[in-house]
């Protein structure tokens, strides 16, 4: 089945379809929400919120469009969100069944450049992530964030000449 | 350059490992109903606007046309024709009857039992997760052998009262929910709102069974602090906004430099510290009730003195459940104290232990 048939048919209400839809998005969805929110659970969690959005968007899904960057917008915007007010998780209980952590193993040797990767504001990270997890190409990127492609661009050169600066700080202080 | 930034970000992204099996599933299984509407192919629209431009009077009869109803599971009126149960309750303390689980302060997965008292295995489980003095979410999970709509509503069994259900975490709470149970949707989260505090029933009602849970809840308190902050910034604010529950502990052996999550109602609090290097260290300290995985290994510490104390370990997550001795709004009789959840994730036992025995 494709895509547009997958969409009509979950405009009619078809859950099965829209899970046919959605599922090949829901890691490069999740890849992007551990990218902004550094957090595994809340990765998820963004993710099911998305799903959600989408469900409910679906109607403002462009005739033809790829669902994939649609998607990731409403997971980027999503996971925004969930930083500015990071204490919308205090409204629910903390579910130990859920909960999960990244491996600290394999911490070492890069840990600089992690740390200073881990303290980009986080829509740079999630541009980074876009552009070198995923693999999007620039234009793509900057569909995802809401941004042009000249400004995605500027902004990675940046971000990459910042951390260029921090490791180099960081070098000369070793 | 970009190529070091490509592996580290792979790296710091693929550290968080994959999504857990069945997330899509999980995802799809808590969508709402959407209003049953047949997609209009794209020439069909074009074709109408252009009518529509030319003639005035097809626009209004466009829009006096009757809009599509919402589709309806089959088989949930039958199901909301069901009267919502009474369940017996012994005393103020929201104890249901010796037969049945009561789901509260339990420590364990608790299986609904059916009205005879035998145990259903396989139905419906409810595993409580709940913060009762900030809003309460239980997760349901649905046995192998249910398939179909599975109606939820809930009551309140001493006295007037409303409750409105959510899937958790983002859709309006509504009297009743449908969850549609399948091979692919198995477990939710519902959020629960109580209009006055008392003793509620949550009823599932299956095309082959109708199962309640007991449980005491409280109305949501509005939160009054919700900031982040340094790690004694946490310990004056949180003393200072939560009233309803005494003592207040929180560790000493945190890094002052650890990002510090401050969420407190009156009646309780949530604080979570995450290690600034963004390694994924986190520890989260809560006045909350809740039940560990059964999958998890356990161990009874008598942390505090008390004997019901709990100690899981499941992978990277550790967690600490007891009750504090002190004074708490809400505490339930059969199980005094201040209910406290200590979790960690990506730290040692050693290092656990070490910021546990730090609460003060």
């Amino acid at each position: 089945m494709c895509t547009q048939e997958l969409i009509e048919r979950s405009l009619a209400g078809d859950r099965s379809a829209f899970e046919l839809l959605i599922e090949p998005l829901v890691e490069p969805g999740y890849r992007l929400a551990c990218g902004m929110l550094l957090d595994r659970d809340e990765a998820e969690d963004a993710v099911q919120e998305a799903t959600l959005k989408a469900w409910l968007k679906l109607d403002s899904f462009r005739w033809g469009a790829d669902p994939r960057p649609w998607f990731l917008t409403i997971v980027a915007n999503h996971c925004r969100d969930v930083r500015r007010s990071r204490w919308w998780s205090v409204l629910r209980g903390v579910d130990p069944q859920r909960a999960g952590a990244a491996p600290l193993e394999d911490l070492a040797g890069s840990l600089d450049l992690r740390r200073a990767l881990a303290r980009l504001p986080v829509q740079e990270r999630a541009l980074l992530v876009l552009h070198y997890y995923l693999d999007l190409p620039l234009e793509e990127v900057a569909r995802v964030l809401g941004i042009t492609q000249v400004a995605a661009k500027s902004r990675l050169y940046r971000v990459l000449r910042r951390l260029r600066g921090h490791l180099d700080m960081c070098e000369a202080g070793t | 350059m970009s190529e070091r930034v490509r592996r580290e970000v792979r790296e710091l992204v693929d550290g968080f490992g994959p999504p857990r099996p069945g997330l899509a599933a999980r995802a799809v299984a808590g969508l709402p109903d959407r209003p049953a509407r047949r997609a209009v192919p794209r020439w069909t629209v074009a074709t109408a606007a252009a009518l529509v431009v030319l003639t005035g009077l097809l626009l209004w009869a466009a829009r006096s046309l009757p809009r599509a109803a919402p589709a309806e599971p089959a088989g949930v009126a039958a199901l909301e024709g069901r009267p919502l149960a009474s369940v017996p309750t012994s005393g103020p303390t929201c104890q249901v009857d010796a037969r049945r689980a009561n789901v509260v302060a339990a420590n364990a997965m608790v299986t609904l039992v059916s009205g005879s008292g035998v145990p259903l295995a396989g139905l419906v489980t409810v595993q409580t997760v709940y913060k009762p003095e900030v809003a309460s979410t239980v997760g349901v999970t649905a046995g192998p052998d249910v398939s179909g709509p599975v109606l939820v509503r809930g009551h309140r069994l001493d006295g007037p009262g409303t409750l409105a259900l959510a899937l958790a975490p983002a859709t309006p709470a509504r009297r009743e929910l449908t969850l549609g149970a399948g091979p692919a949707a198995r477990r939710w989260d519902l959020r629960l709102q109580a209009s006055a505090p008392g003793c509620y029933a949550i009823q599932f009602d299956g095309a082959r069974f109708s199962e309640q849970a007991v449980l005491p809840l409280w109305p949501h308190s509005p939160t009054s602090l919700q900031q982040t902050m340094d790690p004694a910034q946490a310990r004056v604010a949180v003393r200072a906004a939560v009233t309803g529950a005494r003592p207040i502990l929180l560790p000493d052996a945190i890094g002052a430099d650890w990002r510090t999550d401050v969420g407190a109602t009156a009646d309780g609090f949530t604080v979570r510290y995450t290690d600034p290097s963004g390694s994924g260290r986190t520890v989260t300290v809560a006045t909350a009730v809740a039940n560990p995985p059964q999958s998890a290994t356990r161990s009874g510490p008598g942390f505090h003195g008390d004997s019901r104390s709990l100690y899981v370990v499941n992978g990277a997550t550790r967690i600490l459940l007891w009750h504090q001795p002190g004074v708490y709004d809400h505490a339930d009789p059969s199980y005094p104290g201040v209910p406290y959840e200590l979790t960690a994730t990506g730290l040692s036992d050693a290092e656990f232990w070490q910021i546990a025995n730090s609460l003060a």
